[in-house]
């Protein structure tokens, strides 16, 4: 797909979104619109091999902020991994589309939630990948408020010293965690020291992510660390930026206006 | 056992190439070894435990079978949701060794005895627990964790243990070792303290002419319950002892086994019933102090068949 077509198909995974949050009354919606864009360009850009097929020599994609699952899952099916129909299951008795992604769904590596970690699991994919001297990739999304976990940084630490230059994480840096502004600047100092090697990118731009993952470096002896700035909320100004939708859904009234601003109606959602 | 338990984890990875261990600046015995002759495969983590253990999930995932070896609070407590989530939570073939339980680092204080491990990994869904009591036993159970399908914990202690098996002896996962016939009271116990067990046997005999049955109860998960069923049937008193809290442990496992099906036999657990704050300058010192000397253990047993009387 081409930036113009990523953009295209983000807006629609956003009602696809909007629709199983609707249905599910519940659930980290903000968390996933922020993530949205980054989720789209690694599975729809070409830039993530060997998903389908779950080839052994697959890249890996860890949701490191599990919370942020159904931006994952609307991805997953639209890349074909689930049948489509069973998004509208999220947060169903006995469906696979948990409150926080769970390894019973294809494409789920490891089943997080708790944060700090999918980062340190993904030294391990990337450190086999070194011992085995294979060429697939390991992607890590994680939170700024994520980034408060210590174990967050055992995982720094240990990727640069064992120079994993396979792994990339992507900092899903929205700013606000689930009650307040998140501290962490200047993050990518920090990053920095701990030995990675950092890029900046804007977290919502298709074009400037898809450039950037498919010129991505991972010879370089370092693991890299993508910082994305990215709107909480992205799409619908309800919920931009403001932190009581950290984990909520849109109610009757809400749903209206957000469909409104995706130039939709709340009839044609359900017939989505 | 350390010693052994590290050689048989370098054996297996000379032997397999999916074996790997992972160290948090524990790497001994064999251990240094491998690093120096397989380094890609002998992975120092430094002291960051949690790291260590999604990390070693991580590998699993991509096939390895990677041994995690290191101090047993560090292991069990600092990453036990590591544990949970990554390593149990997803069947992943993650194999935890851990050093210094029990009362093994005697004179290193509070923080160094592993004296709750049993009670947290027997309540994980999946994950094989086991304690081994004598040199060779360590190796022979870390031998049979590569067999396990899944996750598996085990126990190693310290080093200087007495050796209590013969060479050629059969180590199976889940099937106490009978290390004792006797009819009169039966002592389940696990790991290191065996020692005091067979000992307060013997005290029993000379004394008092007693019959004392000892078991080596080496998996605490899941466990022998044919084994537990057959002491009550055929001795009516069961003493458990570990070096290991009362809470939660092999007691516990052993008396929710005779809870449902224990027809009233006479019943006691043996450990610690709080932290031991003591330091020793033996470990012999420390069981001394915390009652878990042949001494202390033949007592119990006498007043526990008294009562049952």
């Amino acid at each position: 797909m081409t930036a113009q077509e990523l953009k295209a198909a983000a807006q629609r995974l956003r009602l696809t979104i909007l629709k199983m949050f609707y249905q599910s009354k519940t659930g980290h919606m903000a968390p996933a619109l922020s993530c949205l864009d980054i989720l789209t360009v690694l599975y729809l850009g070409g830039i993530v091999r060997g998903q389908k097929e779950w080839s052994p020599d697959r890249d890996r994609v860890i949701l490191s902020k599990g919370h942020a699952c159904a931006a994952l899952y609307a991805v997953l099916a639209e890349a074909g991994l689930f049948p489509p129909g069973e998004l509208m299951s999220f947060y169903h008795t006995g469906s696979r589309l948990h409150g926080h992604p769970c390894r019973e769904l294809p494409g789920i590596e490891i089943g997080t939630g708790s944060l700090g970690h999918g980062l340190c699991f993904a030294t391990g994919t990337a450190l086999a990948a070194k011992i085995d001297r294979k060429e697939y990739r390991t992607f890590a999304i994680i939170g700024d408020g994520e980034s408060q976990e210590g174990s967050i940084w055992e995982a720094a630490l240990f990727a640069s010293n064992h120079g994993l230059d396979k792994l990339i994480a992507i900092l899903d840096y929205n700013g606000l965690q689930a009650g307040f502004r998140t501290p962490i600047e200047p993050v990518a100092d920090k990053w920095r020291a701990f030995g990675w090697d950092i890029a900046e990118v804007d977290g919502h731009d298709h074009g400037a992510l898809l450039d950037l993952f498919t010129k991505l470096p991972t010879d370089g002896g370092r693991p890299v660390m993508i910082i994305a700035r990215t709107v909480k909320g992205k799409g619908f100004s309800c919920m931009e930026n403001h932190p009581d939708w950290h984990s909520r859904a849109p109610k009757s009234e809400e749903l209206e206006l957000c469909c409104a601003e995706a130039g939709t109606s709340v009839r044609e959602l359900e017939s989505i | 056992m350390r010693t052994h338990a590290t050689q048989a984890i370098y054996d297996l990875a000379r032997e397999h190439a999916e074996v790997l261990a992972l160290t948090a600046d524990s790497r001994e015995g064999a251990l240094a070894r491998m690093a120096v002759e397989m380094p890609t495969r002998a992975i120092e983590y430094g002291i960051a435990e949690a790291n260590m253990v999604a990390s070693a999930a991580g590998l699993a995932s991509c096939g390895k079978i990677p041994f995690v070896y290191t101090r047993t609070n560090f292991l069990v407590m600092r990453a036990y949701e590591f544990i949970r989530n990554d390593v149990c939570a997803a069947r992943l073939p993650v194999k935890l060794v851990a050093s210094s339980t029990g009362l093994a680092a005697y004179s290193m204080g509070l923080t160094h005895h592993g004296t709750e491990d049993l009670t947290l990994l027997r309540s994980l869904p999946d994950m094989v627990v086991m304690t081994a009591s004598s040199p060779l036993e360590a190796g022979l159970a870390v031998k049979a964790m590569y067999a396990l399908e899944g996750p598996a914990y085990l126990r190693v202690e310290g080093n200087g243990e007495k050796e209590l098996y013969e060479p050629g002896y059969v180590f199976t996962p889940g099937r106490a070792t009978l290390l004792r016939q006797g009819r009169d009271a039966s002592i389940i116990a696990s790991g290191g303290i065996l020692t005091e067990a067979l000992e307060a046997a013997e005290l029993l005999q000379a004394q008092l002419g007693m019959d004392v049955r000892v078991i080596n109860m080496h998996t605490v998960k899941p466990i022998d319950r044919d084994c537990i069923l057959e002491c009550a049937r055929d001795t009516g008193a069961i003493l458990t002892l570990e070096e290991h809290s009362v809470y939660g442990g092999l007691g516990g496992a052993v008396a929710e086994v005779l809870a449902g099906n224990g027809q009233g036999t006479a019943f006691a657990m043996t450990g610690l019933t709080g932290f031991c704050t003591d330091c020793g300058r033996t470990r012999q010192d420390l069981r001394e102090r915390t009652g878990l000397s042949a001494r202390h253990i033949a007592q119990r047993l006498q007043s526990l068949v008294k009562s049952a009387r």
